[in-house]
C-alpha cells in the first residue's frame, strides 16, 4: 500500500475547477499463480456533480476492478495499484491512510452492486442494515436510525414501508431488494454514487423502474453518478457521457447522443449493432467475433486487433493512443476516420 | 417455530428406537449368564433364579424384552433396575453428573479455545501464525486421546507439582469441584478443539469472502465492526451446529479419559456393566447417551432457526 | 464478481466443429507458459508432490508398511518368545540392546513397539477399506436411487450416528470375545459403527453429481442406471470418500488403540501399542519409558495417516487455499 501523506479530506465545495472526481492513468494488477494479471492499464476519466457517466465493456474489461478501486474495497493483495491517481474533489484518495478511506467510503463515495441478495447481510432485518448507516455514521440512536430507515425506504418507493423493517432480505423480490441496496447507498447523501451493473439480475420491467428511480434520485441531489454495465440498451436515457472499456483500457469516450449516432471504434460500432432492434427485425442479429482478451496474455498491439474488422498491419504491432476527436470524444483506434465515416466491413 | 420443533421431536422417536434396540440386542446377546454373575461363586437355589429370571423378563424373546424396556423408559420414564434390585436411574444420577460436567468443561474449552485459535488464523490467513496454528491442530489431531491424558497427567499434574509445591491439577478423581476437571476437560477437549479452530477458521474465510462483506466495507465500516459484526454473525452458524453435536460424542468419549483420570463417570460404569452383564445398566447407559445426543441435536436446531433467518420463515 | 480477471486460460472459440477440423487446425490462443495437467485427479498428483506434507507423511507410511510385514527388518529380538523376557530387568532403563529399556514383565520395549505396527496398520487399513466399500456402495445406491431406498438407508445411519463410538465399539467387541475372532472384532466392532460416515459422504456427493448437466445429459441419452452410477457418478463423487478413507484410518489406528486399552480389543499375547500401554498405566509414574515409546509411535503413526488426509483433501479441493 501507498503511503499516508497529509490526511487532509476533500472539502465539500470542491477546490476551484477541480472535477468532483477524476481517474488519472489507472492501473490495478493482480498477483495470481499463473501470472500477474493487468486488469486495469491506464484508465483516465471525469466526472462532474450531478452528471451520469456510463462505463461499458464485456466482463474482464476492467469496469468493475475500477469502480471498487475508487471506493477502495479491493483485496490488497492479491491487487495492486502501481501507478495512477483518484482524486476525489482534488484530493488523491490512494494517498490517504485507511481511517481516512473510511470517511470517504459510504459517506461521500458510496456504491450499489449487482446481486443485491448476496450484497445484502442475510442475517440482518433490511431496517438494521440501512439504520446502521446512521448509527455508526451519525451516531444516532438505534429508533432514529429505524426512523431514517423507513424515510429512506419510503424514498425509493417501497410499499408498507414501516411494516417491512423488520423483515430480512430474503422476504423481498429482486427489484424491491434492489431497492434496499439504494436506500442503504444513498442514505447519507453521497456525492458520487456508482452503480455497477444494478439491474443485470432483474426482470426487463423492473430493471426499468430502478433506473428511472437512479435517475430521479440523481436529479434530485445532483450527485454523480458512474453507471456501470455491459448493456447499450439501458444507458442511452440515463447517461451524460460514455467511456466503452476494452482489455483494461477505455477505447473510447464520448457524449451519449455522439456515440449512438456514429461510433469512433470499432468495438464501440459492434456493441451497438449487437443490440437487437425492432425496424431490423427478421436479420440476423450481429455479433462480435471472437473471445475477450486473456488478460494474462494480451494479445501485442490494439488488443482488440484479433476480432477486428477494420485491422491493418500496425494494430498488429503499435498500440493505439487515445487519439482525439473533439474537446468531448477520444477513441484508441488507427483508423478511428473510417470507423466514424461509417465504413462498412 | 413450534410446528418446526415438533417435527423435528418426531424425526428423532425413531432414531431413539433404533439405537435402543440396537443396543438391546448387542446386549441380549452379551455371553454368559447375568444372574449366574451376579451370585458369584455361590451356589444358587434353582428356584430363586427363576424367580430373578421371571422378574426380569429373562426367559422372554428379544422383541418382548426390549418392548417391555421402552415401554417403562417412554411411558414412566423408567430405566429399570439392577440386578441388585437397585434403580438404574439412582445408580447412574451421581455418575452422569460427573460425566457432564466432564463433558461441560471439555465443551467451554473447545468453544473459547477454538473459535479464538481459528479467529486468530483466519486473520493471519497465510502467515506464519496462520501456519502455526494450523499445524498445532494436526498435532492435537493426531495425538490420540491415550497418549496427551497421560503426557499431561504426567507434565502439568506431577512435575508441575513437584517444581511448584503445590498441586494446580489434581490428576485423579473428583474431589476438588471444577479443578479436577480442568485436566481431564483439556485431555478430553482436545481432539475437539483442533476441529473447531479449523472449522472457525474455513467458516471465516469463506464468509469473509462474501458479497455482503464487500458491501460492509463500502458502507464505510471500520475493518472491526465489518469483521466483529458482520463477519463473525455468519461465520458463527456452523460452528454452533458443530458444538451441539459435540456434546453428545464428548459424553460418549469420555470413556478413556475417566479411565486415566479416575473419575467416577458414566464411562466408567458402563466399562464395569459390560463386564458384570448388567445388561439394565450398560442399555440404561446407551439410552441416556442416546437421548443427550438428540436433544443436544434438537437444540442445535433451534438455535440454527434463531441463527439464521432464512431457515426459520421456510 | 463480474469483473474478475480471468486466470483460467481462456478456452478456444466453441462452435461445432466436425472432427477432422478440430485435428486439421492448431489452437490459435496461445496456453500460458506452463502447461497443466487437464484432469482434477492429475492436477492434484502434481499438486501433491510439491507438498513437503505430503512426502513425509508418504515416506512415515511406507517405512510403517515395510516394519509391520517385515519386523525382523528392525530388530532382532522375538518378543513373542517367552525367553526374551527376564522378570528380573523388570522397568530397567535403556541400555544396550535394549535401547528403549524393558517393561513390566522385563521384556524389551522397543521390539514390542516394533512387533505392535503390524495389528495397527492391519486393523487400520482393514477397517478403511470395508467402511469405505460398504459405506460407499451403499451412499452411491442411496444417493443415485432416492426415494425410499434413500430414506430407508439415510434412517438407519442416523441411528449409528447417535451411539457413542466407542461405547458402541466398546459393547461389541464384549459380546464376541468368546468367540475367538482375535484382531477382527476390532475390524467388525469398528466397522459397523464407522460405515455412516462414509456413507453420508458419499451420498452428498453423489447428489451433487446427479444434478451436473453431464449426467442429466447422459440420462436423456437412455443410458442406463447402473452405467449412470459406474461411470458418470462414481468417479466424481471419489474425491471427498478418498479423503474421509485417509484421515479415518488414522482415527481407526487410534480407536484400536483406545479398545485394547480398556481390554477389549487386542488381547495378549498379541501385541498392541494400546496394550502396551494399559500395561504400563500402573507404574507409569515410576518408568514412563514403558508407556511412552509405544504412544509416541501410535501418535507418529496417527499423524502420518492424517497429514496425508490433509494434503489430498487440499490437492483435491483447492478452494481453500
Amino acid at each position: 500500500m501507498r503511503k499516508t501523506s497529509p490526511d487532509v479530506l476533500p472539502a465539500e465545495g470542491g477546490l476551484g475547477n477541480e472535477p468532483l472526481l477524476a481517474l488519472e492513468d489507472l492501473h490495478v494488477e493482480f498477483g495470481t499463480r499463473a501470472g500477474i494479471v493487468r486488469a486495469v492499464n491506464g484508465v483516465s476519466y471525469t466526472l462532474d456533480s450531478g452528471e451520469t457517466l456510463a462505463v461499458l465493456g464485456e466482463s474482464g474489461s476492467g469496469k468493475s476492478v475500477t469502480a471498487q478501486a475508487i471506493m477502495g474495497i479491493l483485496d490488497m493483495p492479491p491487487a495492486r495499484i502501481p501507478k495512477g491517481e483518484i482524486r476525489f474533489r482534488g484530493t488523491d484518495l490512494l494517498k490517504l491512510s485507511e481511517e481516512a478511506r473510511t470517511q470517504v467510503r459510504g459517506q461521500r463515495i458510496a456504491m450499489i452492486f449487482q446481486d443485491a441478495l448476496s450484497a445484502l447481510n442475510p442475517v440482518f432485518t433490511v431496517g438494521w442494515q440501512i439504520s446502521e448507516m446512521f448509527r455508526v455514521h451519525r451516531g444516532m440512536s438505534k429508533r432514529d436510525g429505524m426512523a431514517k430507515a423507513v424515510e429512506l425506504m419510503d424514498k425509493v418507493r417501497i410499499p408498507a414501508a414501516r411494516q417491512r423493517l423488520n423483515d430480512y432480505p430474503h422476504q423481498f423480490s429482486g427489484g424491491m431488494r434492489q431497492r434496499i441496496m439504494i436506500a442503504m447507498a444513498i442514505a447519507l447523501d453521497p456525492e458520487v454514487l456508482i452503480a455497477d451493473e444494478p439491474t443485470t439480475a432483474l426482470d426487463v420491467t423492473v430493471q426499468a423502474q430502478i433506473m428511472e428511480l437512479l435517475a430521479e434520485l440523481q436529479r434530485e441531489s445532483n450527485m454523480g453518478m458512474i453507471l456501470i454495465t455491459h448493456d447499450l440498451g439501458v444507458v442511452a436515457d440515463v447517461a451524460d457521457k460514455i467511456a466503452v472499456m476494452y482489455g483494461g483500457r477505455i477505447v473510447e469516450n464520448a457524449l451519449v447522443h455522439d456515440i449512438y449516432k456514429a461510433p469512433a471504434h470499432p468495438y464501440t460500432k459492434g456493441l451497438l449493432e449487437s443490440i437487437p432492434r425492432v425496424d431490423l427485425k427478421g436479420q440476423e442479429l450481429y455479433a462480435i467475433k471472437g473471445l475477450p482478451p486473456n488478460l494474462l496474455d494480451m494479445p501485442p498491439g490494439c488488443a482488440f486487433h484479433p476480432r477486428c474488422p477494420y485491422r491493418q498491419d500496425n494494430c498488429v504491432t503499435d498500440v493505439p493512443p487515445l487519439y482525439e476527436i473533439s474537446g468531448t470524444r477520444n477513441s484508441a483506434c488507427h483508423y478511428w476516420r473510417e470507423v466514424l465515416d461509417g465504413d462498412n466491413r | 417455530m413450534g410446528r418446526y420443533i415438533i417435527r423435528r421431536l418426531i424425526q428423532a422417536i425413531p432414531v431413539l428406537l433404533g439405537a435402543t434396540l440396537f443396543i438391546f440386542a448387542i446386549v441380549f446377546a452379551l455371553p454368559g449368564d447375568p444372574v449366574a454373575a451376579l451370585a458369584g461363586e455361590k451356589r444358587q437355589d434353582p428356584a430363586i433364579v427363576a424367580i430373578i429370571r421371571d422378574q426380569y423378563h429373562l426367559n422372554d424373546p428379544l422383541l418382548l424384552q426390549y418392548w417391555h424396556y421402552i415401554s417403562g423408559l417412554l411411558f414412566e420414564g423408567d430405566l429399570g433396575k439392577t440386578f441388585a434390585g437397585v434403580p438404574v436411574s439412582q445408580l447412574l444420577a451421581g455418575k452422569l453428573q460427573v460425566t457432564l460436567n466432564l463433558a461441560l468443561v471439555a465443551l467451554v474449552m473447545e468453544a473459547v479455545i477454538g473459535v479464538l485459535l481459528g479467529l486468530w488464523a483466519a486473520l493471519r490467513r497465510g502467515r506464519a501464525t496462520d501456519t502455526g496454528i494450523l499445524a498445532s491442530t494436526l498435532l492435537l489431531i493426531s495425538v490420540p486421546t491415550l497418549v496427551t491424558g497421560f503426557v499431561l497427567q504426567l507434565w502439568l499434574g506431577v512435575w508441575l507439582k513437584q517444581v511448584t509445591g503445590t498441586e494446580i491439577f489434581p490428576i485423579a478423581g473428583a474431589t476438588q469441584g471444577l479443578k479436577s476437571y480442568l485436566l481431564p476437560g483439556f485431555v478430553l477437549a482436545g481432539t475437539s478443539i483442533a476441529y473447531l479452530t479449523r472449522l472457525t477458521r474455513t467458516s471465516l474465510v469463506e464468509t469473509l469472502r462474501s458479497d455482503y462483506i464487500r458491501t460492509a466495507t463500502a458502507k464505510g465500516l471500520s475493518r472491526r465492526r465489518v469483521i466483529g459484526r458482520h463477519g463473525l454473525r455468519n461465520a458463527l452458524i456452523p460452528l454452533v451446529t458443530y458444538l451441539g453435536a459435540d456434546l453428545g460424542a464428548l459424553m460418549g468419549g469420555a470413556v478413556i479419559t475417566e479411565t486415566i483420570f479416575n473419575l467416577p463417570g458414566i464411562g466408567n460404569q458402563l466399562y464395569q456393566g459390560v463386564y458384570l452383564r448388567e445388561q439394565p445398566i450398560v442399555v440404561g447407559i446407551v439410552t441416556i447417551l442416546v437421548l443427550v445426543y438428540i436433544l443436544a441435536n434438537l437444540i442445535v436446531d433451534m438455535l440454527y432457526a434463531v441463527l439464521d433467518p432464512r431457515i426459520r420463515y421456510e | 464478481m463480474s469483473d474478475t480477471p480471468q486466470v483460467e486460460p481462456v478456452p478456444q472459440e466453441t462452435r461445432t466443429l466436425t472432427k477432422d477440423q478440430v485435428v486439421a487446425t492448431p489452437p490459435p490462443v496461445k496456453r500460458p507458459k506452463e502447461a497443466r495437467p487437464a484432469s482434477l485427479w492429475g492436477d492434484a498428483w502434481h499438486d501433491l508432490r510439491r507438498r513437503p506434507m505430503f512426502i513425509v507423511s508418504l515416506v512415515l507410511i511406507a517405512i510403517l508398511l515395510v516394519m509391520s510385514f517385515w519386523p525382523s527388518l528392525f530388530s532382532s529380538i522375538d518378543p513373542f518368545s517367552a525367553r526374551t523376557c527376564e522378570l528380573a530387568t523388570a522397568r530397567q532403563g535403556p541400555s544396550p540392546g535394549h535401547l528403549f529399556g524393558r517393561d513390566n514383565q522385563g521384556c524389551d520395549v522397543y521390539a514390542r513397539t516394533i512387533y505392535g505396527a503390524r495389528n495397527s496398520i492391519v486393523i487400520g487399513v482393514t477397517t478403511t477399506l470395508i467402511t469405505a466399500i460398504v459405506g460407499g456402495l451403499l451412499g452411491l445406491m442411496a444417493g443415485t436411487r432416492g426415494g425410499v431406498v434413500d430414506t430407508v438407508t439415510s434412517r438407519i445411519t442416523e441411528i449409528f450416528f447417535a451411539i457413542p463410538s466407542i461405547l458402541g465399539a466398546l459393547l461389541i467387541t464384549a459380546t464376541f470375545r468368546d468367540q475367538d475372532l482375535g484382531i477382527w472384532i476390532v475390524v467388525i466392532a469398528l466397522s459397523i459403527l464407522a460405515w455412516p460416515m462414509t456413507f453420508r459422504i458419499m451420498r452428498a456427493a453423489v447428489i451433487t453429481a446427479r444434478s451436473q448437466d453431464f449426467v442429466i445429459a447422459a440420462r436423456a441419452l437412455g443410458a442406463s442406471q447402473s452405467r449412470i452410477m459406474f461411470r458418470h457418478l462414481l468417479p466424481n463423487a471419489l474425491a471427498p470418500v478418498i479423503v474421509i478413507a485417509t484421515i479415518n484410518l488414522g482415527g481407526f489406528i487410534a480407536a484400536e488403540a483406545a479398545l485394547s486399552f480398556l481390554g477389549v480389543g487386542v488381547q495378549s499375547p498379541d501385541i498392541s501399542w494400546g496394550l502396551m500401554i494399559a500395561d504400563a498405566r500402573n507404574r507409569f509414574l515410576e518408568a514412563p519409558l514403558p508407556l511412552v515409546f509405544p504412544a509416541v509411535f501410535l501418535s507418529i503413526t496417527v499423524l502420518a495417516f492424517i497429514m496425508m488426509g490433509d494434503a489430498v483433501r487440499d490437492a483435491l479441493d483447492p478452494k481453500l487455499r
